[in-house]
């Protein structure tokens, strides 16, 4: 059994997206969001292991927020 | 060694392009006859009238588009533009050019003498199927008069292709257009690219900037769905960052149609520069090996041109092509034993011979 | 404007995470880049070495911006006209498998052969098809029992420049007829061969004289034509599964190499006697794994020939090198209909082989027409609507969206509907599954790993490396 916690700043939308994207993709990992951090907690993988995983759903969140007007961009020129 | 250019003389005063026949039945108006001759020359005779030619006999001609110099320049010659039954036919459209390569094989001129008419007249007698390179010099230092020759000859023979190549310094958005006219779909540019970054590949070019300027005609090309044969000549300056180019290549110019890695050719400015800049690939092939698998491993499809097959390690050797033009390509005496000969690109003519003679092992 | 379209996973194995760009180019990042990349604070280090590697798009960069929208591009099918078709000229078949996906129909049942209307349909088809090339495989049934037939279709097809036949076959029986069609060098045999003789026989041919004569035309076939000509598939009880090594060994007796793991599949016989096959699990998963690292150890063993596992290699080649497969099962989007199909016995068209099962086994009817009157249905319409990851928002997120794909029929064979949350699914948990492995086999030092992947991507050499690392 291994915890993560994982210090963060607020609930921006990317967190509460993130959080509810590991639900979805690690059905093993539970999540859950409290004042000013992030808990991932497992029986099958470990504090560094959990860690990465809310490294990436963040990330993925922070870049798909940031990336959505561009890609559309991209694939709209690319249908023409 | 296949003589391109042989004197002659003519009764025209200007220059023509004209196909010469052996055997009067097979032609066309615009060709000229075979009149009399023998292994030392012979006469042809057409509508811009009588042209003797030195050197060779009338049947090594036959079939030929020629272009007729008679006596303006100062030497009256023929040259044979599109030899009949040659893969390996290109034109020369100038001498001029605005870079200024360290192993250059047609050191530039700064006249230019428009020939585009004549060359124009010649791609349209050319045999079915042909493909057509042209070079330089830089060809597109008359881009304007270079795609309008290509459209209308491509236009009027939808048989034929061009392969042209370029320094790729003068592309701009402005072409995007015109380059997607349909016809450029049976034109390839050959570019060159010596490095992954400004500073070597400027330098090996002498010429500050055309890195930069290179990556923005690439942006024009590719959008423009241009097929793109990009080339590096192998030199000891930049061996060592092949694979580094491999990992450009494959980052940044995925579009490309293929990758030719060449080995160099000793002649223009490569000759008296031939010992700092020659790479013996049989002893130091790893950086050769590390593009090659970059590239497949990316799906880029790369190969290798003058590189005899002997010299090439067995697993690589699938992708070394028969490169050599016919005209300028010679074999070593112990090459008439070797099984893979015919699938060999053999040596330049101006191969040093005590350096070929060295590597080649039959097969 | 910046732009970094960059999906990141974390590495099975090890601390990194997999960072994957749109054009599907990828490389291991450290928990400290994922986290300066969470926090928006990259360094100037950080983004040459994006901008290098074609990961990230700068302001200004006009060469990076349009190679960024051809990487992309290259991840799209580009499904052309119709050329690959799947022809079921009998559902007739002398074997009784148990696991036999169609339902196929004793030998002589009368009525599932195609009809005269039929043939002259199909021989009509192919006479208005616009490509110079085509492909046609032959399935059943037991296509071998119409050998006039498949000598019909394949002699209306000579005009084609370029052809490619297969017939699918249980290789029970060989005729001179059958035999002057394998000669031909544009055609090419597949077959089912389950494993050892006892697996085979139990589960396919029944009697040790019917499984001794297909051993024997096996043998036949693979001497009088080699090896390249032949292509062999098991198919295996995933609760239980055969050992590894006596497996690979029935296959490279008879000199094949490559080795297609497919799993009882949920449809047709399979759903009757095979109650357990209702959804693969880790169990299978682990199998497989073990299986292709063995393939892996006996492939360094033995440097005379390679063996592969099919669909790893496939997955293998999707990442690196798009297009270099024509996988009609994997790819995005998954046009239906367009540019292949199946015709059935009836002359019924559907636009997959499982499709084709699915409508036998009375699930769901997903015919999209028929050979004589077109199948530009709504249907097809419908299905096509559908037929992409490309917006599915789970999909959106994940790594491996380029190099994923769509399939729509194995969603509703598994669930009877197409919008389950991605992750929940079958097809889902499959790929992520595979290609999480594929990365941790790339970023695994081991030789005899590289030497492998390295094969199965077609290399000349084996690299030092095959993934990149952010140092």
């Amino acid at each position: 059994m291994a915890d993560a916690l994982i210090r963060i700043d607020h609930h921006s939308d990317a967190v509460r997206s993130a959080a509810g994207w590991i639900r979805t993709f690690y059905p093993n990992v539970a999540i859950s969001l409290d004042d000013g951090r992030v808990q991932l907690t497992s029986s099958e993988r470990d504090e560094a292991t959990l860690r990465l995983i809310w490294l990436t759903a963040l990330a993925n969140e922070r870049l798909f927020a940031r990336g959505a007007a561009s890609r559309a961009l991209v694939l709209e020129e690319l249908v023409r | 060694m296949i003589p391109l250019n042989l004197p002659a003389v003519a009764e025209a005063e200007r220059p023509f392009v004209t196909r010469l026949r052996w055997d009067r039945q097979a032609g066309e108006p615009s060709d000229s006859y075979f009149v009399e001759g023998d292994e030392t020359g012979s006469s042809f005779a057409g509508a811009n009238g009588l042209i003797a030619v030195d050197g060779v006999p009338g049947t090594d001609l036959d079939g030929d588009v020629v272009l007729v110099q008679p006596n303006g320049g100062g030497i009256a010659r023929i040259e044979r533009l599109l030899r009949a039954g040659s893969h390996h036919n290109t034109l020369l459209i100038t001498e001029r050019c605005d870079q200024l390569c360290v192993m250059c094989s047609q050191p530039p001129k700064k006249t230019h003498v428009d020939r585009f008419d004549l060359f124009e007249e010649a791609c349209l007698l050319a045999e079915p199927r042909s493909l057509i390179g042209i070079s330089g010099g830089e060809p597109t230092l008359y881009k304007d008069e270079l795609c309008g020759m290509i459209e209308r000859v491509l236009g009027t023979r939808d048989d034929l292709e061009f392969h042209v190549l370029s320094n790729g310094q003068h592309f701009e958005r402005e072409d995007i257009e015109r380059l997607r006219n349909p016809v450029f779909r049976r034109v390839s540019w050959g570019i060159p690219l010596y490095a992954p970054e400004p500073a070597l590949h400027d330098r090996i070019v002498a010429k500050d900037g055309a890195f930069e300027r290179l990556e923005k005609s690439f942006a024009a090309l590719l959008l423009a769905g241009a097929r793109i044969e990009l080339r590096t000549v192998l030199l000891t300056t930049n061996l060592a960052v092949l694979p580094a180019l491999a990992r450009y290549v494959t980052a940044r110019l995925r579009f490309i149609e293929s990758w030719s890695i060449m080995q160099l050719e000793n002649t223009g400015f490569a000759k008296n520069r031939w010992a700092q800049l020659y790479v013996d690939h049989r002893r130091d092939f790893a950086p050769v090996a590390g593009a090659l698998d970059c590239a497949a491993l990316h799906g880029v499809p790369a190969r290798l041109f003058n590189f005899p097959r002997c010299t090439v390690p067995e697993p690589y050797r699938r992708q070394a092509a028969v490169s050599i033009s016919d005209w300028k390509r010679k074999y070593m005496p112990a090459c008439g034993h070797c099984r893979e000969r015919e699938q060999c690109c053999g040596f330049f003519e101006w191969h040093p011979d005590e350096e070929a003679l060295r590597g080649v092992i039959p097969l | 404007m910046t732009f970094l379209p960059l999906r990141t996973r974390p590495l099975r194995k090890g601390d990194g995470a997999l960072c994957v760009s749109d054009g599907g180019r990828f490389f291991a990042g450290t928990p400290n880049f994922l986290a300066r990349l969470c926090e928006e604070e990259l360094l100037p280090e950080d983004w040459r070495f994006l901008v290098e590697n074609g990961h990230a798009v700068l302001e200004g960069d006009e060469l990076g911006a349009a190679g960024h929208a051809y990487g992309l591009a290259e991840r799209l099918t580009r499904a052309g006209s119709l050329d690959y078709l799947i022809l079921v000229p009998t559902l007739r078949c002398n074997l009784s498998c148990s696991y036999c996906q169609v339902s196929r129909v004793g030998l002589l049942q009368p009525g599932f052969d195609w009809s005269d209307e039929t043939l002259a349909s199909v021989l009509n088809l192919l006479d208005d098809l616009p490509a110079q090339r085509i492909k046609i495989e032959f399935q059943g049934g037991e296509p071998t029992l119409r050998p006039d037939l498949l000598r019909a279709v394949i002699e209306r097809c000579e005009r084609f420049e370029d052809r490619q036949f297969v017939i699918c076959t249980n290789l029970q029986e060989l005729s001179e007829e059958i035999l002057s069609l394998f000669d031909r060098p544009d055609l090419y045999i597949s077959t089912s061969l389950d494993g050892d003789a006892a697996t085979h026989g139990r589960n396919r041919t029944g009697s040790n004289a019917s499984t001794n004569r297909f051993l024997e035309n096996l043998r036949f076939v693979v001497e009088r034509y080699g090896p390249h000509k032949v292509s062999a598939l098991p198919t295996i009880d995933a609760g239980n599964p055969p050992d590894e090594d006596s497996l690979i060994d029935s296959y490279t007796q008879h000199g094949l190499t490559s080795i297609f793991l497919r799993p009882i599949n949920y449809q047709g016989f399979a759903r009757k006697r095979h109650p357990h096959a209702r959804e693969q699990n880790a169990g299978w998963r682990l199998y497989y794994e073990r299986f292709v690292r063995r393939i892996i150890e006996r492939n360094w063993q033995d440097r005379s020939r390679v063996l592969e596992e099919s669909y790893f290699s496939i997955c293998l080649r999707r990442i690196f090198q798009p297009g270099a497969d024509r996988h009609v099962d994997l790819r995005n989007p998954n046009p239906m209909g367009v540019d292949y199909i199946v015709v059935d016995h009836d002359g019924t068209v559907y636009p997959t082989d499982e499709a084709r099962m699915l409508s036998r086994s009375g699930i769901v009817d997903l015919s999209i027409g028929d050979v004589a009157n077109g199948w530009k249905s709504e249907k097809r319409d419908l299905l096509n609507r559908h037929a992409t990851n490309q917006f599915d928002p789970a999909c959106q997120r994940c790594a491996y969206q380029p190099f994923c794909g769509r399939d729509l029929v194995d969603d509703i064979a598994r669930y009877g509907r197409i919008d389950v949350p991605r992750p929940e699914t079958e097809f889902c948990r499959r790929h992520l599954h595979i290609f999480d492995f594929i990365f941790e086999l790339i970023y695994d030092e081991d030789p005899a790993i590289r030497y492998s992947l390295s094969r199965w991507l077609r290399l000349a050499g084996t690299p030092p490396a095959l993934g990149t690392r952010m140092a």
